[in-house]
């Protein structure tokens, strides 16, 4: 066995051990997205709602440790990443946004390098990062989290985003699904294989 | 492909899903500028209650849903009997929380899409309010999500007790705006 696959298999038995949760992974398409998001009445504005244009960028996006959640992401006017907020911390930042962390750090990526890798949910048309806002939010959720609560306290934090911009914040919000994609176009067997490995 | 699988795997079951427990709200335009919080002596409040010549007046104890279980059943409850029947009720809802939290409970009023206006009286003992608000009141049986209904007048009407289910509550106030 090579060194890098045993690095993965003592990280993935420290994982289980650490998290001990159960999700369920499957591919979805946009139908399924909908028929879950409107199944559990959650609100959400499909020009606002996004998933990885390739199974590339979903590799990438993971391998950098950004796939978490229930998650807010946040990036300042230039696009450079302030924090993710902790679930203590969502009440007083989203509520208040003097409360969010005024200067990124040395090494803050820029959400470009994000909005290049998405597409809409629906139209797999490319996400367009909106010119001079205050703040960009990004949102992760995912159907596989398998913990309805978690799901429902993302979209919640979506619906006081889309009243501070009722309020006149100048903020785009970008709510991504990170659940496995048909869209990817992954082979019947590779899907298996993914599904096979990661549901085990 | 099979190294990528192995990764991707590992990294889907480390993911810190949090079990933060949801409060379902209506989705409401509430803005900053809707919250409505006042900062005042129990004597003030007092003073606004007596003045108020709605036929009907609910003074509710408030506390932070994320607190309190039945306030977290009552809040929303509330919030939206008072938006459909505001014209026919004044509203008094009380919080005990003092100047240091005027901005944490902005701010959770605001993230809850709460419209109904708050009184801040600061730290007074249950015991104090009620002789001020309410000397015909029980406060033995009455908590935080409570509350009780007086007229014009300010004669005591009912008030609510621990042994009653959100369900109740509702049902009573309910049957004073008919």
């Amino acid at each position: 066995m090579k060194k890098s696959h045993l690095h993965f298999l003592f990280l993935l038995l420290i994982c289980s051990v650490v998290q001990g949760q159960n999700p369920i992974y499957e591919f979805h398409d946009h139908d399924s997205i909908d028929k879950f998001l409107k199944g559990n009445q959650f609100e959400y504005n499909e020009d606002e709602l996004f998933i990885f244009k390739e199974f590339e960028g979903f590799f990438n996006y993971t391998n950098e440790g950004y796939l978490r959640g229930p998650v807010v992401h946040v990036f300042d006017s230039n696009g450079l990443y302030l924090e993710y907020l902790k679930v203590s911390e969502v009440i007083d930042k989203l509520s208040n946004f003097k409360n969010i962390r005024k200067k990124p750090k040395k090494d803050a990526i820029n959400i470009d390098s994000w909005i290049n890798r998405l597409v809409n949910y629906k139209t797999l048309t490319p996400l367009i990062k909106e010119a001079d806002k205050d703040y960009y939010f990004v949102l992760n959720w995912g159907i596989f989290f398998n913990k309805p609560h978690n799901i429902e306290a993302l979209f919640k934090w979506n619906e006081v985003l889309q009243r501070q911009k009722l309020n006149g914040e100048s903020i785009q919000i970008i709510v991504l699904n990170m659940d496995l994609q048909e869209s990817w176009k992954l082979s019947s067997e590779q899907q298996m294989d993914i599904l096979k490995q990661a549901n085990q | 492909m099979r190294f990528i699988i192995l990764s991707i795997v590992c990294i889907f079951i480390c993911q810190p899903v949090s079990s933060q427990e949801n409060i379902p709200v209506e989705t409401a335009n509430i803005t900053q500028k809707n919250v409505k919080l006042v900062d005042l002596t129990i004597d003030e409040l007092k003073e606004r209650i007596y003045h108020s010549t709605k036929n009907t007046k609910v003074i509710y104890f408030y506390r932070n849903s994320n607190t309190c279980e039945a306030s977290r059943l009552m809040n929303p409850a509330i919030n939206e009997l008072y938006l459909k029947h505001k014209d026919k009720f004044d509203l008094f809802v009380v919080s005990r929380a003092n100047k240091k939290n005027k901005e944490s409970l902005h701010n959770y009023l605001f993230f809850e899409g709460y419209y109904f206006p708050v009184y801040m009286i600061g730290r007074n003992s249950f015991r104090s309010m009620f002789n001020k608000l309410c000397p015909d009141c029980n406060h033995r049986i009455i908590g935080y999500s409570g509350f009780f209904i007086l007229d014009s007048n300010n004669t005591l009407l009912n008030q609510t007790n621990y042994d009653l289910s959100k369900d109740e509550k509702i049902q009573m106030l309910s049957s004073y705006l008919d």
